[in-house]
């Protein structure tokens, strides 16, 4: 998969279906699983991967950590009417297998334009697979693409993507699910809790739902950092990244002090330091707490839930301009 | 028709009606609250009336309170009750009070307004936008008692499992206390929307019968009993450190003997999605709040900024409801203060904002979000955005609603 952070897209290992037989549970299995997976994946030259996890123990001791959300909001479907600007042609078709190359295109510089962080876009098969599904319908526009079907029977639409960079798109894809309300009731839709979409109502007749959290594995620091956007903003800040604690675990995850700079190009590299820090002044993290971090997590959260420990107030506030992020996933796996 | 301020002689069972009418009806214990809060907004002068030929039509108040931006605190009018009767909605009395209630906390001097609306055209039209959430966490009381350890990677997490917090029942006296300490909290993590109330109100909420309100050097809880004793109702856990995170959340925990579940308002952010061992939390609603940038150069002034962001941009302000704001402004943010000065009559380019747009952009929502939404216009340039993003950059929520 590709996953979008800040603007830029980074290859992303996207775990899914991890099982162990009923009767061999609890006797190491899945551990086992994983640590091969992760090496798999690693030689890949992967330097993310992201899981929903069914139980989180197994993950958290191999350094996966909970760093973003899929939301589900659900609102009445009569208070998409009438957004429409009348008159406008937003240029929306059907899209059938044909248009998955396209799909993954629209999806990307979407996110891409909006620096969205979290969002993960599949490969062309996947997409294609969608694409022919006859119980989910597809519009795409040049720069929007919807995707939703019936759920509950004729009561309500589920909506697994409504993305748009322009104004118009989105009115425009959300008037074709207005259309349903004839027969459709309600409306449950995976959506960014920032999305555009609680400006654009008339009255706040929506809420979220439902978060469904995600957890992400930073497998080669540098890489990560190198390959996400940040925000244009002046840090240095050293931090010390502590080793895995599990001998079974691959060394993937480098131990010691780093020097992480981000530039008001923003863009950012973790290089090794040695130079000599005051003990305590440097931010300590495990492979589970920087991986929350990178998903944005606020560093005084990652200190009060025990994934981080030592550095400053002033050297928290830096990491925190340049992380900040309310990570989400409109897709599950 | 005649929209003043309440008085104390003012018949308080006919704005009592009003308030059952509009919101749903209230017990004896409700009624004694909401009597005790009007008493202290009669008192400061912040509750109107309209009436119309001596009759009772419609009111509204609003407290004096401190929201925190990014660390520092901003005197903030929390506006409250807005109820216009029944049989006399729609004639427009709504928007002439609230325009004099806008008026009213300009001249003031708060810098920010909050409000939960119940229907929003009537505040969007006076420049209020949707800017922030209140979160609504569930939680089974179980997953509570065994919480994270500290993880091992990290260096002395062991420490902090053994130090607890010295905490000791608060009651209405310690209302300075609390604030205090609440304050101190949301300074200390940077928070973004939470709010403090005056020592009058928050005196009253301590006093609420059959709340349980815990207070430690940095943290307190507040909490009470729901549906019997089947579920807990967490108004507050809030702990700057990590042993108070966890101190304060094992005392909600020890309940977990009777209640099933606990409910909270909670950061959505914050440390208790980190801490139980399993993807028990959940979100089982958001409820949005408005925010008015009741005077644009204050309100800039009085937040916090992150230090690592510069930025120097020009907005347009358009804000017909306090033009004291509308103008060409130059915003420059560094060293974590940020500052709002008048830009002349240039030309070059400009983010074009109404008071709505301002209002969502001081909240942390996204240039390119408020762009789609139609909330801002013109053209900054992608990298005087992304700067603009970074500074303002936040998922704001409040605790309380009011």
């Amino acid at each position: 998969m590709r996953q979008w952070w800040l603007g830029r897209e980074i290859p992303m290992a996207g775990v899914a279906g991890v099982k162990v037989a009923p009767e061999y549970r609890g006797r190491g299995a899945g551990r086992a699983l994983m640590t091969e997976l992760t090496t798999l994946m690693v030689s890949g030259g992967y330097a993310l991967s992201a899981l929903y996890a069914a139980t989180m123990p197994i993950y958290r001791q191999q350094g996966w950590e909970l760093a973003g959300a899929r939301y589900t909001a659900k609102f009445p479907i009569r208070s998409l009417r009438g957004l429409d600007e009348p008159g406008a042609d937003a240029g929306i078709r059907r899209a059938g297998p044909a248009d998955a190359a396209a799909v993954i295109d629209v999806l990307g510089r979407v996110h891409g334009l909006a620096r969205d962080c979290g969002p993960v876009t599949f490969a062309e098969p996947v997409v294609r697979d969608w694409l022919a599904n006859q119980d989910s319908f597809c519009y795409l526009a040049a720069d929007g693409f919807l995707r939703y079907q019936w759920h509950g029977g004729d009561e309500e639409l589920y909506v697994d993507k409504l993305v748009a960079a322009s104004a118009r798109t989105t009115r425009a894809l959300l008037s074709v699910l207005a259309s349903h309300s004839s027969v459709a009731s309600g409306v449950l839709a995976h959506v960014s809790p920032a999305d555009q979409l609680w400006w654009l109502l008339r009255e706040q007749d929506g809420a979220i739902a439902e978060r469904y959290s995600w957890m992400l594995r930073i497998l080669d620091a540098p890489a990560a950092i190198a390959a996400r956007g940040f925000p244009p903003v002046d840090v240095e800040v050293p931090l010390l990244l502590r080793g895995e604690t599990s001998p079974r675990t691959p060394l993937v995850f480098t131990d010691g002090l780093w020097q992480l700079s981000v530039s008001s190009t923003g863009k950012a590299r973790l290089v090794r330091t040695t130079s000599p820090a005051l003990p305590g002044t440097v931010l300590e993290l495990g492979a589970r707490g920087l991986a929350a971090l990178y998903g944005g997590t606020p560093v005084a959260t990652l200190r009060r839930a025990g994934l981080a420990t030592g550095g400053t107030s002033e050297s928290d506030a830096l990491l925190d301009a340049a992380f900040a992020a309310s990570s989400f996933m409109l897709d599950d796996f | 028709m005649e929209i003043r301020a309440l008085r104390a002689d003012d018949d308080l069972a006919a704005q009592l009606d009003l308030s059952e009418r509009a919101f749903g009806g209230k017990n004896a214990s409700e009624r004694e609250t909401w009597r005790r809060f009007m008493d202290v907004a009669i008192g400061a002068g912040t509750a109107l009336g309209v009436f119309d030929d001596g009759r009772a039509v419609g009111g509204a108040v609003y407290y004096d309170m401190r929201q925190w931006w990014c660390g520092r605190a901003v005197p903030m009018a929390g506006v409250s009750g807005v109820k216009i009767a029944p049989e006399d909605r729609g004639r427009g009395i709504g928007r002439q009070m609230m325009t004099m209630l806008l008026d009213d906390i300009a001249a003031r001097g708060y810098p920010l307004s909050v409000l939960y609306p119940a229907t929003m055209p009537l505040y969007r039209s006076l420049g209020w936008e949707l800017a922030g959430g209140r979160y609504l966490a569930e939680v089974p009381s179980r997953s509570l008692r065994s919480l994270m350890p500290p993880d091992t990677a990290v260096a002395d997490a062991a420490a902090g499992r053994t130090r607890r917090p010295e905490l000791r029942r608060a009651g209405p006296a310690d209302a300075q206390a609390v604030i205090d300490v609440i304050g101190r909290v949301h300074e200390a993590l940077r928070d973004s929307g939470p709010l403090t109330w005056g020592a009058d109100m928050a005196a009253i909420h301590l006093e609420k019968p059959d709340r349980y309100h815990y207070l430690c050097e940095d943290g307190f809880a507040s909490y009470w009993w729901q549906d019997g004793g089947d579920k807990l109702f967490v108004q507050s856990v809030q702990g700057a450190t990590a042993e108070t995170v966890r101190g304060l959340w094992s005392v909600i925990a020890s309940h977990g003997t009777m209640a099933e579940s606990v409910q909270a308002w909670t950061d959505p952010s914050g440390p208790l999605w980190w801490l139980t061992a399993e993807r028990d939390p959940d979100v089982r609603g958001r409820s949005m709040w408005m925010l008015r940038v009741v005077d644009a150069p204050a309100a800039i002034a009085a937040r916090g900024f992150p230090a690592a962001v510069s930025v120097r941009a020009t907005l347009i302000i358009s804000d017909q409801s306090r033009p004291a704001n509308s103008g060409r402004w130059l915003l420059t943010v560094t060293d974590g203060k940020g500052e709002l000065t008048p830009a002349g009559t240039g030309s070059g380019q400009a983010l074009m904002l109404g008071a709505r747009g301002l209002a969502a952009l001081y909240a942390g929502t996204s240039v390119a979000t408020l762009r789609q939404a139609g909330l801002a216009g013109g053209a900054s340039g992608a990298a005087a955005d992304a700067a603009i993003d970074a500074a303002f950059a936040a998922t704001p929520y409040i605790l309380d609603a009011f």
